[in-house]
């Protein structure tokens, strides 16, 4: 009888299973996303924030499969060894995924993989908090090098975005003391309570905190649409130039057509207003980049990456 | 009353008015529901109950998602505490301390009162922590940003010196356990710069020992190995007594100020960020009997040892929303996931909130509140039916148990290697428990180590600058308060056991070599050896990486030598009590232990669910025709089988249908 049952628990099982998968009808079942981090986080939330639309789009729904690990180092090598066959995909960022690579956390080479394209990013943002003596980026500097290696900088992760765009403040010889802390949380904490001076952090992690927060600059080229009174690093006369770039990859070797329908589907969702519209709300911004652009972003990146990873282990 | 006030109280009475809307109430009571058998689950976590109710609020209106996330939230928090009572197995690490007196009341045959009391003394906590929320919010958060990295070292320090006075008797050996529980955080990539440590090369190593999947094996698979072991045919003896309810409320009402504390104590540790409720629950604990009189009668089944943790975890869950809605900070993993299922919702967590959607704020505050009420009720209901597993014979609840444990600990993180790291610190840990090194001192360790080494390392990147290390680790205000506190943690039970020892006459010691025969003795040598290993190991390590790896193999290897030596010294009158094992009993677990690795290994080839459900058989048939000795009937047969079934269908419909986890298929499924 136990017998029976089983057979007749895989027979269901088997049959709800499809008989080929053609690029043509993809896809026909629901589309696994890996989160390679705890639910709740950007990475996870850059992916809910679309996951009606996608729906619509493509037909079948997203399913969420968390793997956090190693700052999403450990999720993203177990998705080298999947299917390509674009019914498993993962959200990571940039330049996480590089500098996994460089600093050998991640199992894998970032041509391990085939990219969907980036679309979203995330502004990073030097802040003091409202009740510190400095006002403006020219006065915390200026008081950095009267008194080299007194303040500090505390980044939100280590070899993540806000770790790097300190290391590059670090590297322009702005003599300052860099404290790594894991996860946003903290780091506020501590910039709140006065444990440290300054923080290099995200907007959507800073977006909660913004009204105890005062924000100096912003590592980026042009000015953030919604906080646009901050000034640039660039505006300063600073070459800090520093995102959180969601991509979303598959494993390498994806059937051309399929990538295509996946790009195509994804730029359309993410171009939809309502979703920019909620996306603004948490701080993010839709920035869409392809697949060869990403790729590009990581060669334009490696070598100054590999240089900021041996500063970083320099430091300790 | 001033208009402000008037507009606040009028948002409050909406609040009600709001949560007792029928849908919103619907959802109100089936989020305490997931929450609490979620709870109860080994393997799934306060986080991970939320973290699953996520998704589900995506369709909700945004005040209902609000409201559920909350119950959820409570829920949780207060469901470990049935399975750590009922079975010594805590449904999430928040609930160790309560397994502590909590196991030994239901030994005694006082489950069910035990139930009540875990759950009145949740609900009392979860209504302080709201209250503390709803009026003290702003000066509490701001208490709580003064703690900086210091006086977290020292307050991790602080949670460890509980391993002094947690095994009277066996102070060397808590200690032993202590630190193994601290080296077994260090593996994986380190909190400073990400450098792998203690991985001899294997990649699946660098992702660290997952603190949860550990003391799944730790607690659960440990405790069904030494239940299986024991002659006992149930778990604990149980009668069905009337007054159990009444009981528990009087003696609610007797603690009334040690509850206010523990409270208190909860709500604060849970506005830490980066603290929570593990920590909560075991400072709670510690701090109430140490200052007992007798403390020596906590751990054996007193009603204040299973209430004060318990109202100090559902308190902490008021204290992780304080930075959440006043800074933007959430407090805990759980405030996090909580966080992002707003910011899903479209509404931003944190100051802003308060000032531009308070009407939804006050919702959801006072919704937590009649949560906490609504749970005694849903607790009072699923409480009758828990105990009724007391009336199971163990060898069906071992096997389901176990199942579970494997299901749970390849949720949490979708991976297989968690699975085998439960697997194997469960058989270490009964290895270890022979030993009388004990899972608790290892789960300790385990908790407090990863918030011990960050605070530390942050510590030292701070005192780079201006300040040097010993102004903030040894003269900072904080620290100063938390060293005494330590050194009073540490003195008060020497003091109190020399005075006892002087009135007892301890015998002399004399030299024997009587130890060189026990398995204690050789337990801890091989600890010794393993410690020196890992010194070795983490010689190599780059400067900052290595600091906490040091003093903590340090630390082994001197307790462990201390241990072998004090051994040869024993006081003649006072024999090694060894804690006896059948032969038979030992080729008991030997046996249910292949089962688990074999399981685990066919899981690769066959997939999960019919590996689990091989398991499970071999394990129940075993169990019931040579442990039970039951004849080998055609009856029995169709009883064990339907009970394997009975296994799958649960494990299937509460992960693969509920939970939507994606385990590995093999030939089958």
């Amino acid at each position: 009888m136990l017998h029976s049952i089983l057979r007749l628990v895989c027979a269901l099982l088997l049959a709800s299973l499809p008989l080929s998968a053609s690029a043509a009808d993809y896809p026909d079942k629901p589309v696994q996303m890996v989160v390679p981090f705890n639910p709740g986080g950007g990475s996870d939330l850059v992916i809910r924030l679309i996951e009606k639309e996608f729906a619509r789009e493509f037909g079948q729904p997203l399913t969420f499969v968390y793997k956090p690990g190693a700052s999403g180092a450990v999720g993203i090598t177990e998705l080298k060894s999947t299917k390509p066959d674009g019914y498993t995909l993962a959200s990571q960022s940039y330049p996480h995924i590089i500098i996994q690579e460089i600093s050998g956390s991640g199992n894998f080479a970032v041509d391990d993989f085939d990219y969907i394209g980036m679309f979203a990013t995330d502004d990073i943002f030097f802040a003091v908090r409202k009740k510190s003596r400095f006002h403006t980026l020219e006065e915390f500097i200026a008081a950095a090098r009267e008194k080299p290696n007194t303040l500090s900088v505390a980044t939100t992760d280590t070899m993540g975005c806000s770790h790097m765009a300190a290391l590059k403040y670090k590297s322009l010889g702005i003599p300052v003391n860099l404290i790594t802390y894991t996860g946003g949380a903290k780091a506020i904490a501590a910039l709140l309570g006065g444990q440290v001076d300054a923080l290099m952090i995200v907007k959507s992690v800073a977006v909660p905190a913004l009204s105890k927060l005062n924000l100096l600059a912003v590592c980026n080229t042009a000015r953030d649409a919604l906080l646009s009174d901050v000034p640039t690093f660039a505006e300063k006369g600073y070459d800090i130039v520093q995102f959180n770039g969601r991509l979303i990859l598959a494993p390498k070797g994806l059937p051309a057509d399929v990538k295509k329908r996946l790009t195509d589907g994804l730029v359309a969702v993410y171009s939809d207003p309502d979703v920019a519209a909620r996306a603004k709300n948490s701080g993010y911004d839709i920035k869409i980049a392809d697949g060869d652009a990403v790729k590009k972003m990581f060669d334009d990146f490696r070598d100054e990456a590999g240089k900021l990873v041996k500063l970083a282990q320099s430091l300790k | 009353m001033d208009v402000e006030s008037v507009s606040i109280a009028s948002m409050l009475f909406a609040g009600v008015l709001e949560t007792c809307q029928p849908m919103n109430m619907l959802i109100l009571l089936v989020g305490l529901l997931v929450g609490i058998i979620g709870g109860m689950l080994p393997g799934i976590s306060t986080v991970t109950s939320v973290a699953l109710f996520v998704p589900f609020t995506f369709a909700m209106p945004t005040t209902t998602a609000f409201i559920g996330l909350g119950a959820v939230f409570c829920g949780a928090m207060y469901g470990g505490a049935n399975s750590a009572i009922l079975i010594n197995t805590p449904g999430q690490p928040a609930a160790m301390a309560t397994a502590f007196d909590g196991y030994p009341m239901t030994r005694k045959g006082k489950a069910e009162e035990a139930l009540y009391l875990a759950l009145l003394a949740s609900a009392f906590g979860g209504i302080f922590g709201t209250l503390v929320l709803l009026f003290f919010f702003e000066p509490l958060s701001l208490a709580a940003l003064e703690f900086g990295s210091e006086a977290f070292f020292w307050m991790g320090i602080f949670g460890l010196t509980t391993l002094s006075s947690m095994f009277p008797g066996q102070v060397m050996k808590g200690l032993l356990g202590g630190a193994i529980g601290l080296a077994i955080s260090t593996v994986g990539l380190d909190p400073s710069t990400a450098t792998a440590r203690f991985t001899f090369g294997s990649y699946a190593l660098v992702q660290g020992l997952d603190m949860v999947a550990v003391m799944i094996g730790l607690f659960s698979i440990s405790q069904m190995l030494s239940i299986l072991e024991s002659k006992d045919e149930f778990i604990a003896a149980y009668a069905k007594k009337a007054g159990a309810f009444r009981a528990a409320l009087g003696a609610i009402f007797g603690n009334l100020k040690k509850l206010c504390f523990s409270s208190s104590l909860g709500t604060f540790i849970g506005a830490l960020p980066g603290a929570g409720g593990n920590v909560a629950s075991i400072v709670a604990y510690n701090e109430v009997k140490r200052w007992d009189k007798h403390p020596d009668r906590f751990g054996t089944g007193v009603p204040e040892g299973v209430i004060v943790p318990e109202s100090a975890n559902n308190a902490s869950v008021g204290g992780a929303l304080v930075p959440l809605l006043s800074l933007g900070i959430p407090g805990s993993a759980t405030a996090a996931v909580l966080a992002g299922g707003l910011m899903a919702q479209g509404i931003t967590p944190g100051p802003q909130l308060m000032e531009m959607h308070p009407d939804l704020a006050y919702t959801f505050i006072i919704s937590m509140l009649i949560a906490n009420f609504a749970m005694i009720l849903v607790g009072f209901i699923l409480a009758k039916v828990c105990t009724r597993i007391l009336d199971v014979p163990k060898l069906y609840i071992i096997p389901a148990v176990i199942s579970l444990s494997i299901c749970g600990a390849y949720a949490l993180r979708s991976s297989m290697f968690d699975v085998l790291v439960m697997i194997a610190s469960g058989i270490g840990a009964w290895l270890m428990l022979k030993g009388r090194v004990m899972p608790a001192a290892i789960a300790l360790g385990l908790v407090l180590g990863p918030i011990i080494e960050e605070s530390l390392v942050t510590t030292m990147m701070r005192a780079q600058g201006n300040t040097t290390l010993a102004d903030l680790l040894l003269f900072s205000p904080l620290s100063m308060f938390f060293i005494a506190a330590c050194l009073m943690a540490l003195g008060l039970p020497w003091l109190l056991n020399r005075k006892r020892q002087r009135e007892a006459q301890a015998p002399a010691a004399v030299f024997s070599t009587a130890c060189l025969r026990s398995y204690a003795f050789w337990l801890v040598f091989v600890i010794g050896l393993v410690s020196a290993g890992y010194l070795w190991e983490a010689l190599k390590l780059a400067p900052t990486p290595r600091i906490f790896p040091l003093w903590v193999s340090s630390a082994m290897l001197a307790l462990s030598f201390l241990i072998c030596c004090s051994d040869f010294f024993r006081p003649q009158t006072q024999p090694e009590t060894e804690q006896t094992i059948t032969r038979e009993a030992r080729r008991h677990v030997v046996l249910y232990s292949l089962i688990l690795l074999g399981t685990y290994f066919v899981i690769q080839l066959l997939g999960f669910y019919s590996a689990c459900f091989i398991g499970v058989l071999l394990m129940t048939a075993y169990g019931v025709f040579c442990v039970g000795r039951t004849p080998v009937t055609a009856a029995a047969c169709a009883k064990v089988g339907a009970f394997s079934v009975c296994c799958l269908l649960v494990e299937y419909c509460c992960f693969g249908l509920l939970l939507r986890m994606q385990p590995p298929q093999g030939m089958l499924f």
